[in-house]
Formats: structure tokens, C-alpha cells, sequence
């Protein structure tokens, strides 16, 4: 009897650990990491043309200017790598990241309802922990130019009421395509009092659900942009494995996809506002009408905001909702195909498939 | 055909139990995985009474517990340690269920639903197990 008690003890235990065996990483990236770091014994004065503030693109030369002490931003500024989970599930932070830079979980900046941006409260708090005033420079980075986790947060600041928000154009792997320094000790910031405005400072950022429906049906000079795959434009797919249902919002318009390169050059660096424009004409949009962006969550929604933003453009604003808060609503009028041509279909969510998830 | 049986709903049982500390696991490790359970959490809440539904099945699993640990204790007697392991089971695995499921919740535990299913299938089967096992138990006494 008491061998095997022992025996299914010690077979538990074998499955246990071969369970755990399957989900950790082998750390051989990081190893490699390792070895083409830069040596933190350098010394570095790397001096770069100054910006605006309204810039959001920078270059690593000079985020590495600010780090060294040559811009005026150097006084006070927060370095946030951006992505999903928790800073010791982030190989993206662990495994190397810019120095002094802290770890941005970006469930910090949306609520699970919707995925939209958090409550002012939680956002003025968040960035109160992360040493965030109104006035810091705040330089947000991800993996790479296309992953659009930092544009989401730089995004939530902008709205927030944060001035001064940049990201770094082609993320870590331009960091280290430049050959700029990293570490992997952890930084904590230290928490700031008084952020220095109201928050949101800039609510008309962001539109709500019934802000979009309003529009669509009273304002001929609005539009509501898809930045999301041509096959998700189409209605062939909803691109995402836990949504069902495929479509688009009844009167949107395609702008491309971010994923897919679109809004990249071939350094993976952010294209300007005459891509942007390109691809509205191709809609019969432009610049000049009112342009609402959204996606799936609100990710890759966030990078032609920030293009025009940078661009002077005020006519700008992101339905923060996107897709996944639009099909809940089985009410709500959807189009399936191109509204242009003859073939688009349109309807209501409550009659839409449930086999579109993207497997 | 007992063994096989035995062995079938052994096999379904620690797949239930996995499958809870999986999903559990890559809820906190996988944002596809996390925006899932979130995304089946939203649905099933939308569209079926949860609560009511759990709150039925832990009343029908902790009454079926007490009930056959009852009817355990009264042939005691002509119950070998297999069985009694088999109730101590059952006890443990109605508790973990029934404990989990009114302690936690979808604010605490981004897999909640998942894991209650996962643990309340473990519980049912290891309930209707120690109830075949009673049964057994009853036969050998009455050929005494």
C-alpha cells in the first residue's frame, strides 16, 4: 500500500515537473544577449539635435543624448519599456533594456472590459507611482518599430496630459542596431506627488462608443479610420483568437494595418504623414476631414495618432473601443467587404457568425 | 471493465486538475492566453446565470460529499484503506472546489471560471468515484 502511495507521489511529480519543464524559456537568448552588450565601463556624450515637443519619433542618438546629459529633457525624464505582463514574464525587459529604464505593463494603462484606456484616477496614479508629472519627458519604447505597445502608453500619457511623450522609432531593435548600451538589473522609480493638471488634460483624444455613432450618422466630415489587416477590414477574419465575430463598424473606412509594416520604412523607423494621407486617399479620405482611428483594442490605432500628432494635426482622435467593444452590442450596424464595392454586405453583429476567431 | 473505467476517470480527473494550473499558468504568462479567459469570462457571465450555476453544483457536490462520507462511516467497519483514502479525496477535492470557487473570483483570478470548471470536474468525478467504491464496499458487507 505505502509503495504506491509512493509510486503515484513520484509519478506526480515527474508530470509536474515536465509541465513546468514545457513553459519555461530556455535562457539561451539571453545568453546571447549577453555576449553582444556593450560594456557599461564606456563613457558616452552623445550629442543630438534638439526637438520639438510635440515630436514623438525619436531617434536612439537621441534618447542616448538625453541619457547622457545633453538635452534639455535630461533634467527629468522616465525611460518606460512597453509590453504586456508582468516585469518578470517580459524577456523584452529581463533579458536587456535601456538604462534606467522601467517596465510598463500595458494592462497598467487599459481596464479588462474593453481594453480601453483606464479611469483618469488610475492613470493619474499609475504614472504618480512611475515618477510621472505633467512635465516629464517621457520616452516609451517596445521590441521593435511594428510591436505597438509603446505607442498604446505613449497614447494614454498624451490623453493623460503628459507634454512631453516620445517614442524611440524602431524600438530595441534599433537601440541595438546602433549599438547603444543595456542592462538587466531592474529600476523602480520613485514616486511623484502632484502630477500638474487635470487628467484627462485631453479627453477629446479619445472617443467613446456613442461619440462614434453619433458622428457617423451626423457628421458628413468625420471619418472612422480601421487600421487593422485588409482579410479584418474584409470581414474574412476577426484577427484575434478570443473574438468570434468578423466585421467592421457600418461606415468605416480602411486605413492599412500597422502589423504588417504599413507604417514602417525599411529601417522599421515610423513613415510621416504623406503615407498617412496616401492611405486615406485611397478611401476617398484625407487630412482634412475629422479622422477617428481604431483596431481590435486600440494598439495599432495608436501609431497613426501619434504620426499626425507629431505633425501639428488636431482633427485627430482614437475610438478606443475598436472592434472588440463594437461586436458585443448585438444592435450594432456592421459592414462585411469593401464599402466601396458593389458586394459589402451589411448588417447587424447579432447576425454575424461565431467561427471568424483567428486560428 | 471496473479497472478500466477506474483508470479512465483517474486519466479525466488529473487532466481536470492540470488543466486548471495550465490555464491558470499561461493566463498570467500569455496575453493571447489572458485576453481569452477574459474574453470567455465576459461571454459566459453575458449569456449564462454563473453564479446560480455554481452555487447549484457546489450544493450538489458538498451534499453528495457529506451524504457518502455518512454512509462510509456507518460501514466503516468493512471499508479497507482504499476506501477511506478514496473519501479523504473526495472530502479534499469538494473542499479545494467549493473553498475556490466562493473565495475567489474574476478580480482576484483572471482564469476564475476556468479553474472553478476545471476543479469542480475533478470534484464530480472523484465523487462519483468514492461513491462506486462505497458501493463496493456495501456488496462485500452484505456477502458478510
Amino acid at each position: 500500500m505505502k509503495k504506491r502511495i509512493v509510486s503515484m507521489l513520484l509519478c506526480a511529480a515527474v508530470t509536474a515537473s515536465l509541465i513546468a519543464g514545457c513553459g519555461t524559456k530556455p535562457n539561451g537568448d539571453a545568453e546571447d544577449n549577453k555576449e553582444t552588450k556593450k560594456k557599461d565601463t564606456e563613457v558616452s556624450d552623445v550629442k543630438a539635435d534638439a526637438v520639438e515637443k510635440t515630436k514623438v519619433y525619436v531617434s536612439p542618438d537621441w534618447v542616448q543624448s538625453v541619457i547622457d546629459g545633453n538635452q534639455v529633457e535630461s533634467s527629468d525624464y522616465v525611460i518606460l519599456e512597453c509590453s504586456w505582463g508582468e516585469e518578470a514574464d517580459s524577456p523584452s525587459y529581463t533579458t536587456g533594456h535601456i538604462k534606467g529604464a522601467y517596465h510598463m505593463n500595458t494592462d497598467g494603462v487599459e481596464s479588462d472590459e474593453y481594453w480601453n484606456i483606464r479611469t483618469p484616477e488610475e492613470i493619474e496614479k499609475l504614472m504618480l507611482d512611475y515618477g510621472i508629472t505633467k512635465d516629464t519627458a517621457v520616452i516609451c519604447y517596445g521590441e521593435n518599430g511594428v510591436v505597438s505597445a509603446d505607442d498604446r502608453v505613449a497614447f494614454a500619457l498624451l490623453w493623460a496630459g503628459v507634454e512631453n511623450v516620445k517614442c524611440l522609432d524602431g524600438g530595441m531593435e534599433a537601440w541595438n542596431d546602433a549599438g547603444y548600451p543595456t542592462e538587466e538589473e531592474s529600476s523602480k522609480p520613485k514616486a511623484a506627488e502632484e502630477f500638474g493638471t487635470t487628467v484627462p488634460a485631453h479627453p477629446e483624444y479619445i472617443l467613446s462608443i456613442d461619440e462614434v455613432k453619433d458622428k457617423l450618422a451626423n457628421d458628413g466630415n468625420f471619418k472612422l479610420v480601421s487600421i487593422r489587416s485588409e482579410a479584418e477590414f474584409l470581414g474574412e477574419t476577426s484577427g484575434y483568437s478570443y473574438i468570434e465575430k468578423a466585421g467592421e463598424p457600418e461606415g468605416a473606412i480602411w486605413g492599412h494595418d500597422t502589423d504588417d509594416g504599413s507604417y514602417n520604412n525599411e529601417d522599421g523607423t515610423a513613415v510621416g504623414a504623406d503615407v498617412v494621407e496616401k492611405y486615406l486617399a485611397e478611401s476617398g479620405a484625407s487630412l482634412e476631414n475629422e479622422l477617428s482611428f481604431y483596431c481590435g483594442t486600440g494598439w495599432r490605432a495608436a501609431i497613426p495618432f501619434l504620426i499626425l500628432y507629431e505633425n501639428g494635426y488636431s482633427n485627430i482622435s482614437m475610438y478606443d473601443g475598436g472592434w472588440y467593444q463594437w461586436q458585443m452590442d448585438d444592435s450594432n450596424p456592421v459592414q462585411i467587404g469593401d464599402p466601396a464595392g458593389e458586394d459589402c454586405v451589411y448588417t447587424t453583429v447579432g447576425e454575424l457568425s461565431n467561427d471568424k476567431a483567428n486560428k | 471493465m471496473r479497472k478500466a473505467g477506474y483508470i479512465l476517470a483517474v486519466i479525466i480527473e488529473a487532466a481536470a486538475l492540470a488543466g486548471a494550473w495550465i490555464v491558470n499558468y499561461f493566463a498570467t504568462k500569455k496575453m493571447g492566453m489572458a485576453r481569452y479567459v477574459i474574453y470567455k469570462n465576459q461571454t459566459w457571465e453575458r449569456e449564462y446565470p454563473m453564479e446560480v450555476l455554481q452555487n447549484t453544483v457546489i450544493a450538489v457536490l458538498v451534499v453528495s460529499t457529506v451524504l457518502l462520507f455518512l454512509a462510509f462511516f456507518r460501514k466503516r467497519r468493512y471499508s479497507g484503506k482504499w476506501t477511506l483514502a478514496m473519501n479523504a479525496g473526495m472530502i479534499t477535492l469538494t473542499s479545494v472546489y467549493a473553498g475556490y470557487s466562493l473565495v475567489s473570483s474574476t478580480e482576484t483570478m483572471r482564469a476564475y471560471w476556468f479553474v472553478s470548471l476545471f476543479l469542480g470536474i475533478a470534484a464530480a468525478i472523484q465523487v462519483i468515484k468514492t461513491g462506486a467504491a462505497n458501493l463496493l464496499c456495501g456488496e462485500k458487507m452484505n456477502e458478510k
